[in-house]
């Protein structure tokens, strides 16, 4: 038994449309659908909202005339009969719940702060115990992230009255020095390590010393 | 005799207030490690509870409200640490104890939560099922359905298109 073309049979062929290959089509659909799918449900399984967040820490003063607290007018000068009052803002944008503690210290105005490693406690003083700062907060809400200035939420930690002091123990730490730097460094809680992580995350204020 | 009187009445004063001196030692001994005992419980659950907390992947307002009950909790313990460096050692035990009996309710909120969401996901899923099995079962139908006449055109097509040809030599040997 031979096959045999029946167009070979001298008529002319009738001019058609290229056919489309249902099977291919339908084939390639189920490849595509698959493929997505995988890929789909490996996402979600395996990288879950994994958004990089930050957080956002911020010095500000009262401004009594106004009734608001603003970034600017910081105070210059701390003496030892004259403490000085400051508030700090801390807001969760980290898209998950974060355990917070902020440590005060006290240095010498030459001291470079780093980003990666906080400043030791042998070129620095603590102005308050570790416990002192602390915090857990929620992570800001996709409308939350939207606000401009927002001044209250439960991702926001402050406005936390804050007095800076100084005796005759911390100004050791100066050796003489007739100014100084006062860093507010953030720390994080992490729970793999159990126990505090510093995030890099600081801010100082400068001030003469008299 | 008045002597001797007194000389006793002395010693047995003095080994009383010793006595009483050294009880009390021993009860504030034994509140401090107390105090220490508790704070240290309190800081450990406060601990579980947060690594639970941050395994939700859901924040709505149930968890955020149970976000500031753990923060209330932490600063009961950091009250309770601060008079214990103020040697107030019952005070931080009253705190202490407090902020645990706040997270091991937190804790059970948190079980009762988690509970619901399990539900919650089970409902989902097996809806998710359903609908899955029903519209595989249609595609698989239509699929058929459109394919096997396809099919079955293409095969009269192809054998349609055949001829049978005797092979001559082949019958005459």
């Amino acid at each position: 038994m031979a096959k045999k073309n029946n167009k070979s049979d001298g008529r002319n062929p009738k001019k058609r449309l290229p056919k489309i290959d249902q099977n291919k089509i339908v084939t390639l659909v189920i490849v595509f659908c698959t493929i997505g799918a995988i890929v789909a449900i490996t996402s979600i399984v395996f990288f879950p909202n994994q958004q990089n967040g930050f957080t956002e820490l911020s010095l500000l003063t009262y401004n009594a005339a106004e009734e608001t607290y603003v970034a600017n007018n910081y105070p210059n000068q701390i003496s030892q009969s004259d403490n000085v009052t400051i508030f700090f803002m801390v807001k969760n944008f980290e898209n998950k719940i974060t355990y917070y503690q902020l440590q005060i210290k006290v240095t010498k105005i030459s001291q470079n702060i780093s980003l990666e490693h906080p400043l030791s406690l042998s070129n620095s003083k603590l102005l308050y115990s570790n416990e002192t700062y602390e915090k857990i907060l929620s992570p800001a809400t996709k409308s939350e992230k939207e606000e401009e200035g927002a001044q209250t939420g439960q991702y926001i930690w402050g406005h936390v009255n804050t007095t800076l002091f100084m005796n005759n123990t911390l100004a050791t730490i100066l050796e003489g020095d007739d100014s100084l730097k006062i860093v507010f460094e953030l720390w994080k809680f992490n729970s793999l390590i159990d126990d505090f992580q510093y995030s890099g995350i600081f801010t100082f204020l400068e001030l003469s010393y008299n | 005799m008045r002597n001797k009187l007194a000389n006793r009445l002395l010693a047995c004063s003095i080994i009383f207030l010793l006595f009483v001196s050294f009880t009390n030692f021993g009860a504030f001994a034994q509140s401090k490690e107390e105090a220490e005992q508790i704070i240290q419980e309190a800081s450990d659950k406060l601990k579980t509870v947060l690594s639970i907390l941050e395994e939700l992947v859901d924040i709505n307002s149930e968890v955020r409200a149970i976000i500031s009950q753990v923060d209330n909790s932490l600063q009961l313990i950091n009250e309770a640490k601060q008079l214990f460096r103020d040697s107030q050692y019952d005070l931080s035990i009253q705190k202490a104890n407090q902020a645990l009996d706040q997270l091991e309710n937190i804790e059970e909120e948190i079980a009762e939560l988690n509970k619901s969401a399990i539900k919650e996901s089970w409902l989902i899923y097996s809806i998710i099922g359903v609908v899955a099995a029903f519209a595989t079962v249609g595609f698989v139908f239509l699929f058929i359905k459109k394919l096997h006449p396809w099919y079955k055109k293409k095969q009269i097509e192809e054998y349609s298109n055949l001829e049978i040809i005797y092979d001559k030599e082949y019958g005459e040997k």
